[in-house]
């Protein structure tokens, strides 16, 4: 059973092509703003290399985004036109649920944060448990939101209170993990209860995408193209004050 | 810390000049808002500007209606006008993030339009008529 997954919503264009939940190709580029030229010519490539055709594809997956608008969209338009045509289902798959999956461990809090610029992230977070078979699942502790890196530091540090180690990912790290570390260390007893992750999981890829879609589909969770929207996720708060200065 | 710089015109041409005296401040990445009422002279500032830069100014119009020009130049220059936006979401569909966190110099005209979305790091560029209607002061905070 294959799938074609396709993450585009951040600076990473990721392909990848997953056979009966395994890995058979993956091609990253992480190089800003050249999806809109760059992302079908990954795709042209990875079937090449894999020996395989759009029509050999049982199921498509797309990372659905928080993350840049224009990203999500050449990501998801690009996929839909292919599941139409090839009238097969698509699934999907927040960026943050792959961010979470790549680093999951039992016991623990993951939080994945993709730079929503401006001090802003879109962040989640996310408990891992141990499920019978020896696996973890991670169940979302709430939605996907976009706050300030402020709060999010007040949200760690509450559930570090809680006897909680928390695990950040995400590309947000790039731009915040200073930020973030010199807040943290502000708490008491918070700091040495967090890790930053690795770049595997700091960068979104395409892998995770088609893995949680496998799962989904094995779970009888299918969807078709018509079913999938985008994920996009703005700040709750009102505007800023920006002409203070005027 | 603020650093704050006026001029003063009386032409046309001597707000074209003021803003290539502005361009010199300005590095890759930045990100200016002009404040100003109609033909206070704001497009006049980008010629300016875009002339360092090594962009003709007769090839910068304003973008009243595209919302957006893109000026190819030493740095690039991108050329807003947020007026006829209906809502700031409608930035998401220009790519609005895009290109004012990309190496390029962004200058947006009626960034009043633009609220939360506007960086967080900017130059401000204020355009007051004077006291006589044909003279201009020109405020620019960085």
């Amino acid at each position: 059973m294959k799938i074609l997954a396709v993450e585009s919503t951040s600076v990473p264009a990721s392909v990848a092509v997953i056979v009966d939940g395994r890995v058979l190709g993956e091609f990253t580029l992480n190089i800003a703003n050249t999806h809109s030229e760059k992302l079908i010519p990954l795709i042209d490539n990875l079937m090449a290399a894999t020996s395989l055709s759009l029509r050999d594809i049982d199921v498509f997956a797309v990372s659905i985004g928080p993350g840049s608008f224009t990203g999500i969209r050449i990501g998801m338009s690009a996929v839909k036109m292919m599941a139409v045509t090839c009238d097969k289902p698509l699934i999907g798959v927040s960026v943050l649920d792959s961010l979470a999956y790549g680093v999951g461990s039992f016991g623990d809090i993951v939080v994945p944060i993709i730079n929503a610029r401006n001090e802003t992230v879109y962040t989640s977070f996310y408990e891992a448990c141990l499920v019978d078979n020896g696996k973890s699942r991670l169940n979302e502790l709430s939605s996907a939101e976009a706050i300030k890196v402020d709060s999010l530091c007040d949200k760690i540090a509450e559930h570090v209170k809680n006897g909680k180690r928390i695990n950040v990912c995400g590309d947000g790290i790039y731009a915040y993990a200073e930020k973030i570390q010199k807040r943290l260390m502000e708490y008491e007893g918070v700091w040495g209860n967090v890790s930053f992750s690795s770049e595997r999981n700091i960068m979104p890829n395409a892998v995770n995408i088609g893995l949680i879609a496998f799962d989904r589909y094995m779970q009888g969770n299918v969807t078709y193209p018509q079913d999938v929207e985008p994920l996009y996720v703005r700040e709750a708060q009102a505007t800023q004050k920006l002409m203070n200065n005027n | 810390m603020t650093d704050i710089k006026t001029y003063v015109s009386h032409s046309t041409e001597e707000t074209i000049d003021i803003g290539y005296q502005i361009a010199s401040y300005l590095k890759k990445g930045d990100c200016v808002l002009l404040y100003g009422d109609l033909g206070a002279g704001k497009t006049a500032i980008t010629k300016g500007i875009a002339s360092y830069f090594g962009f003709n100014k007769d090839n910068v119009i304003s973008p009243t209606f595209t919302i957006v020009n893109q000026y190819p130049a030493n740095v690039n220059i991108y050329h807003f006008d947020l007026y006829r936006l209906d809502s700031e979401d409608m930035l998401d569909d220009i790519g609005f993030d895009e290109y004012i966190y990309s190496d390029a110099i962004s200058i947006i005209e009626w960034p009043e339009c633009g609220g939360s979305r506007l960086p967080l790091n900017h130059i401000d560029v204020q355009i007051k008529y004077g006291e006589d209607m044909s003279s201009r002061e020109i405020t620019v905070k960085f």
